[in-house]
Formats: C-alpha cells, structure tokens, sequence
C-alpha cells in the first residue's frame, strides 16, 4: 500500500514533463508556456525554487556543464518519472470522476 | 539626468519601497543602481520599466555569478544590484508583466523565507540591545545604554513587521484552501 501523496503543483508538473527532454531554465519556461498554449507562464522566481527542490528530492538533475556553455540543464530521473505517473493517475481519477459525473448533469 | 535619492525602508516594508520604486518609474525616473539606502535613477519614458526587489537568500560574495541572475537575464529582466541579500531588477514594461513568483505555494514560501530573516533582526537585536544595557551597568556614563535602548526598538517594531508580513502570509494559504 503506497502512501498518498500530495498533488503537484501546475508548475512542478509541467517543468517535470518539460525535462524528459534536457533543458536549461529559459527553455522550459518557454516551453511550459507553448505547451500550454500560454495559459501558465512560469516566473523566474518560481521555476527556480522548484529546481531546487526538486534537485534536492532527486525528482531531476543537473547534467554536466559543456566547456562552452554558462547554463546548466537539467533532465528528469527515475525518481521524478515515478512522481509524474502518480500524478498522472490522480489526475485521471480526477477527470474520469468529473466527466462521468458532470456529464450526467449535462445529459439531463 | 542622473538623480540620487536617499531613503530607508525597514526590511518589511519591501512591498512599500518596491511600489515607491515604480512610482519614481512612471513618472520618468528609472533606477539604474542601488546602494546602502541610496538608490539612483536615470530619466525614461513613464512607465517604461517596472522594478523588483527580491531577497535571495545567497550568500553576498557569490550573488554576482548565480545561475539566477542568468536566469533573469534570459527573461529580459536587467539585474540591478544588490544591497545585502536584497536584490533590485528592471524589465521592460512592454513585454510581458514582470513578476518573480507565478503561483501561489511559491510566493508562500518566499514569504517564509522573509519571515525568518525577520525572525533572525528580532533575536540578533534583543541579544545586542541586553549585551549593551549589561554593559552599561557595569560601566556607566557610557553610549551603550543608548545603543542598547535603539537594539530594542528595533526588535520591538520588528515584531510588528513580522506580525505584518505573516498577515499577507495567511491570505495567501486562505487562497490556497480554494485554489493552488
């Protein structure tokens, strides 16, 4: 029996998606904001005390700095993938149970 | 034309100096650079910048080479200086509005960070103001009874800040019971 963990915020959950692809700061607040399709815009303050968090849980991690670049990226671990696919049942409950529910009401 | 103004701000009222900042802003006066109660703007379009004032809880000596402030820069925000651990940016205000905590569990926890700088004043300056009053009993015709009494006070009207910042604090996890 697993515990139950608490939900992520929309932030967290996107910069963890973001990051199965290596990515520097910038790029994924740009890219939260495309996939999105602009409704969440991160700021800096937000993303970077969510990295470093999550560095410190080992949710990601800092891949090696190349000799010719002064941002680091970041990627997700295996730790971190097994947070997002908590999250993305607890999500799935979520909307099963409303468009069911909901959809009844709609129906009448 | 370059203006220096001279004026100080309690480490609470950093919602207040950051407003007066973007007052100075819109009517002209963009702040170029910081220094101990001393800020210095130069002449701008009204309300072309909007500022902002962050404590980042880093150590003063390496301020200047931390990922953030890259970070920042990367955003279109111009980092200004520092004063301590307080830092001051400026962005255009064309692009989009400029803000440094988008959701609402992290602009609680940056609150929590403030708190515990607050929290810190207090103890420091009780301790210095009880040190100094000893002092002046053992040795009088001294300053410290002076130096000690303006310790307490300050330790006194922090806790109304402190009482200030964590009201803004509880507003904010009021929020949250409804949203995140």
């Amino acid at each position: 029996m697993t515990k139950p963990t608490p939900a992520l915020t929309e932030g967290v959950y996107y910069i963890l998606l973001s990051l199965i692809q290596p990515m520097h700061g910038y790029g994924i607040m740009q890219n939260v904001e495309t996939i999105s399709k602009g409704r969440v815009k991160l700021a800096a303050g937000t993303l970077y005390g969510a990295i470093n968090t999550m560095l410190e849980k080992n949710w990601i991690k800092a891949l090696p700095e190349r000799w010719d670049s002064r941002k680091k990226e970041y990627q997700i671990t295996d730790v971190g993938k097994k947070a997002l696919t908590i999250e993305l049942t607890r999500l799935k409950e979520l909307l099963d149970n409303g468009s069911s529910l909901l959809g009844g009401i709609n129906n009448d | 034309m370059i203006k220096t103004v001279r004026k100080i701000y309690a480490v609470w009222n950093y919602d207040e100096e950051e407003t007066w900042l973007n007052e100075m802003a819109s009517k002209g006066y963009n702040l170029i650079s910081v220094g101990f109660c001393k800020y210095v703007f130069d002449e701008c379009q009204p309300n072309e910048y909007v500022i902002r004032i962050e404590y980042l809880n880093k150590n003063l000596f390496n301020i200047n080479s931390d990922k953030y402030l890259n970070l920042m820069e990367e955003t279109g925000a111009k980092y200004l200086g520092n004063v301590m651990s307080w830092a001051y940016f400026s962005k255009k205000s064309e692009s989009t509005n400029f803000e440094l905590y988008s959701d609402n569990s992290s602009k609680i926890s940056y609150i929590e960070k403030v708190l515990i700088l607050i929290k810190t004043v207090f103890y420091v300056k009780i301790f210095l103001g009880i040190i100094n009053i000893v002092f002046s009993i053992i040795s009088p015709f001294s300053i410290n009874i002076f130096i000690g009494l303006i310790n307490l006070f300050i330790a006194i009207i922090s806790i109304k800040g402190y009482q200030k910042i964590n009201s803004k604090k509880k507003s904010l996890q009021q929020i949250n019971v409804l949203f995140e």
